[in-house]
């Protein structure tokens, strides 16, 4: 079982970028927010299947306020004790 | 103009068997669970996608029975048949001919293979005449109903006094692949349906009222093979359907549309209707953006979206049914019918009324 003290931060930021890069199709640099990958409704939700499935978290729409970047996904999922 | 073929009347079916989108979800949910974490996702893809629901070959139940290629194929060819020929018999009767008055039948699918080609089927059906030619083009997809009709107008062209039909048979829903939980095929499993759509073309020297299709262009988009398709597994047909159609109908469309009208002295504005094929939302979002629409110029692709889904080839013969039952158009009035599909590549149709 994978807990949040033993999940990898580092590691789920990584994850979450390649993640992003298989869904949208093309590469993803830096820490960009989700505008900045202009993300429609339909790629959200895709990209939303992809990490629960990776990670074995459910992200609500509530955890989509909080969410501005990558980086706010990674956080959010090594709180949740997403297995790396 | 005048020597330019006329649509003389289009005819639609749909296979019996309608299923909301929510049943349809609860019916993949089991497939869903096996590889997907959260089983709430579906659900949203499927709303995402704005199809209300969709007329099925098949009773819903039957579905899970089917796991070879053969059994969906021979489902395809039976099922195929009877709404092709619906949809045949109400084209010719809205254009008041009889089946033995048609030239030439284009025939055009990409869900089911047959040989001989529904076509022939239709011939002994229909009792067409023994020298009617066929022309059936497999794997168009979602252009294949564009496409079609503009290639029976060219044929029209060389022979004026003839008339031709354009049949479009798609049983999307026979294709869907049950071991592929990926998101194209849950998405393509949200967004395609099942349909039929046949469209009668008189040649120039023929008595006939209706648009006449003035012109047409098709664009290849080179290298770009992997942006919708089939790969051929043993199941059938497993959908390739990249994130990338969007983008191209917003980086391509402009130029090609606009080259196209300009070159009959024309320009987005001068059009009173645009026939959309389908596609999905962020398709006729991006092909409304791309031409720079207001809202309501698309609203009989949004609204056959939403009741029959995506058909595929069919879905933009159904638009161009809808249009001329209840378009309001007015001699004189230009449109435009296009679509895109597999290729990649676009099929754009100037009709004038």
């Amino acid at each position: 079982m994978v807990t949040p003290s033993t999940a990898n931060p580092v590691a789920i930021a990584d994850e979450v970028r390649r993640v992003a890069e298989r869904v949208l199709e093309r590469e993803v640099a830096g820490d960009p927010t989700l505008e900045e990958l202009e993300l429609d409704s339909l790629q959200r939700l895709t990209l939303a299947v992809a990490l629960e499935d990776r990670f074995r978290v459910i992200l609500s729409d509530v955890d989509a306020e909080k969410v501005r970047r990558l980086s706010d996904l990674a956080r959010l999922i090594a709180e949740r004790g997403g297995a790396t | 103009m005048t020597d330019s073929p006329i649509v003389c009347a289009v005819g639609l079916a749909l296979p019996p068997h309608y299923a909301d989108q929510e049943t349809l979800a609860r019916a993949l949910e089991r497939l869903w669970k096996r590889q997907h974490y959260n089983v709430d996702r579906l659900a949203e893809l499927h709303r995402a996608v704005q199809v209300n629901g969709r007329y099925l070959a098949l009773p819903i139940d039957d579905y899970e029975a089917l796991g070879s290629f053969a059994a969906k194929n021979e489902a395809w060819i039976r099922v195929g048949t009877e709404v092709a020929e619906r949809a045949l018999r109400e084209a010719l009767a809205g254009a008041a001919l009889t089946a033995r008055q048609v030239d030439h039948l284009f025939f055009t699918t990409v869900t089911g293979i047959a040989t001989p080609t529904l076509d022939a089927r239709l011939v002994n059906r229909l009792g067409m005449r023994a020298d009617v030619k066929r022309t059936p083009l497999f794997g168009l997809g979602c252009v294949g109903g564009a496409s079609s009709l503009a290639r029976a107008a060219d044929y029209l062209r060389g022979h004026p006094d003839e008339t031709a039909v354009v049949l479009a048979v798609e049983l999307c829903s026979l294709t869907l692949q049950r071991d592929d939980l990926s998101i194209p095929n849950i998405i393509a499993s949200g967004l395609f349906g099942d349909g039929a759509a046949a469209v009668v073309l008189a040649g120039a020297g023929r008595e006939a009222a209706g648009p006449r299709v003035v012109a047409s262009r098709s664009t290849f988009y080179p290298d770009t093979e992997r942006v919708m398709g089939w790969d051929i597994v043993e199941g059938g047909f497993k959908v390739v359907l990249s994130a990338e159609v969007p983008r191209l109908v917003r980086a391509r469309l402009p130029s090609d549309v606009g080259a196209f009208l300009a070159a009959h002295g024309l320009t987005v504005r001068d059009l009173k209707h645009v026939i959309a094929h389908t596609g999905g939302p962020k398709v006729l979002d991006a092909f409304a953006a791309a031409l720079d629409l207001p809202p309501e110029a698309l609203r009989l692709s949004w609204r056959s979206l939403a009741e029959v889904g995506n058909l595929s080839s069919a879905s933009v013969l159904f638009v161009l049914g809808d249009q001329l039952r209840e378009g309001g158009a007015r001699p004189g009035d230009w449109g435009l019918l296009a679509a895109m599909g597999p290729g990649f590549c676009s099929e754009q149709v100037l009709l004038r009324w």
